[in-house]
């Protein structure tokens, strides 16, 4: 699982960001620099298209350079940075659904991205059933699953309680279930 | 621990995120539950399915430059949120970066028709997308490159990667490239891309 820190631990991306509150370009490029794959790489899960995680990328970092000198350290700066992209792939996904008047369709791009052929049945199964997953429970397993954030980082990145987070996942898992039966086939019982 | 609460802290349990203290607990609840086993197992398998992809190279350069010339042009005391306006207008910017994609491979194609036309020698080294004479290498990385970037650019950066293009532009702006010879390594063409502002997206094609 990649670090939640990628570009160089809490203390240093902190400076970092202290130094981008005072319009330091360089500090600005390195933090963007390592943030850049592990956010491209979460994007493109939620929506195949190369553009869509750029636009989120620098919507994010943008708001990044402008409120740098709000940071209080309240959270973990992967944290704050994570919790200005999931409003913003939120809020793209409602959008892409409202207008495709649907899920978001695995393009072309989806199935380029996958080559290992013994593994791809049971990912192109898997990525299916989470298109089907309402946005917010899509989010939070890939949160936890893709990116390994705790609990409690998800309820500060989706500024929503604990126990919302629990619900969340609780029912994503629910309806994974019922979706993707193939998974560990021997599953006895639901709570 | 209660079972409500052993199902609901699995996921973490899972992905490593769980206390000492939790996972114990959570451990001891499962020696006498076979549904939370099974669902331990279920959850890591979809966790590992859900590792698995994508396998694309990021390559920030030329995002963090239309970046730049955003915060350049944005007047310090603006609004904080982007308006939707721009959004329209930098999807517009992504149809135009796809339709100049495709440009770069009509400009490509026509270099060769004209060469054909010519009666060229096809064993220039200066080797074209249909140059029925090229040896086919293996189709090895997929890459998307900047709406700006220029053929003769393009052309000379995929030279020196020692790629040439064997399919696309997609929809998406996706180009397959393959090698230009089978001796040439994929990684090195790969750092080569990786290196140049002009490729957005690179990612190795398996075998």
């Amino acid at each position: 699982m990649p670090s939640l820190s990628p570009a160089g631990g809490e203390a240093h991306e902190a400076a970092l960001l202290q130094r981008i509150a005072q319009q330091d370009r360089r500090a600005f490029e390195e933090l963007y620099h390592g943030y850049h794959r592990r956010l491209s790489r979460f994007l493109l899960r939620l929506a195949p298209r190369f553009d869509f995680a750029e636009e989120i990328i620098n919507d994010t970092f943008w708001v990044v350079w402008r409120k740098a000198g709000e940071f209080r350290g309240a959270s973990r700066v992967s944290t704050w940075i994570m919790g200005i992209a999931y409003r913003r792939a939120l809020r793209a996904l409602r959008t892409a659904r409202h207008h495709s008047a649907g899920r978001i369709e695995a393009g072309n791009l989806q199935e380029a991205l996958v080559d290992n052929a013994e593994a791809r049945d049971m990912q192109d199964w898997v990525a299916s059933a989470l298109a089907t997953l309402p946005e917010e429970q899509r989010l939070a397993l890939e949160l936890a699953y893709f990116l390994g954030h705790s609990c409690e980082e998800i309820a500060t990145i989706t500024n929503a309680p604990v126990g919302t987070v629990k619900a969340r996942m609780f029912h994503a898992r629910q309806k994974l279930r019922t979706a993707l039966p193939q998974l560990a086939g021997h599953v006895e019982e639901a709570p | 621990m209660k079972h409500g609460e052993a199902w609901e802290l699995i996921p973490w349990f899972v992905n490593g995120r769980a206390s000492a203290e939790q996972c114990a607990r959570l451990e001891q609840h499962m020696q006498q539950c076979p549904g939370c086993r099974a669902e331990v197992a279920a959850q890591r398998e979809l966790l590992q399915a859900m590792q698995t992809r994508p396998t694309v190279e990021s390559m920030p350069h030329a995002s963090l430059q239309k970046l730049w010339s955003r915060i350049d042009r944005q007047p310090a005391a603006a609004a904080a949120t982007p308006r939707p306006a721009r959004r329209q207008s930098r999807l517009s910017g992504w149809l135009a970066a796809a339709v100049a994609a495709q440009a770069v491979l009509l400009g490509v194609l026509s270099v060769a028709l004209l060469d054909a036309r010519h009666g060229t020698d096809t064993r220039a080294a200066y080797r074209t997308v249909s140059s029925p004479a090229a040896p086919a290498g293996p189709a090895a990385v997929r890459a998307v490159f900047g709406p700006d970037m220029r053929i003769g650019e393009l052309q000379g950066l995929l030279d020196r990667a020692h790629l040439r293009i064997v399919n696309g532009p997609t929809a998406e702006g996706v180009l397959t490239l393959a090698l230009a010879s089978p001796a040439d390594d994929a990684s090195q063409a790969l750092a080569v891309l990786r290196a140049d502002p002009g490729a957005r997206f690179a990612e190795p094609i398996g075998h």
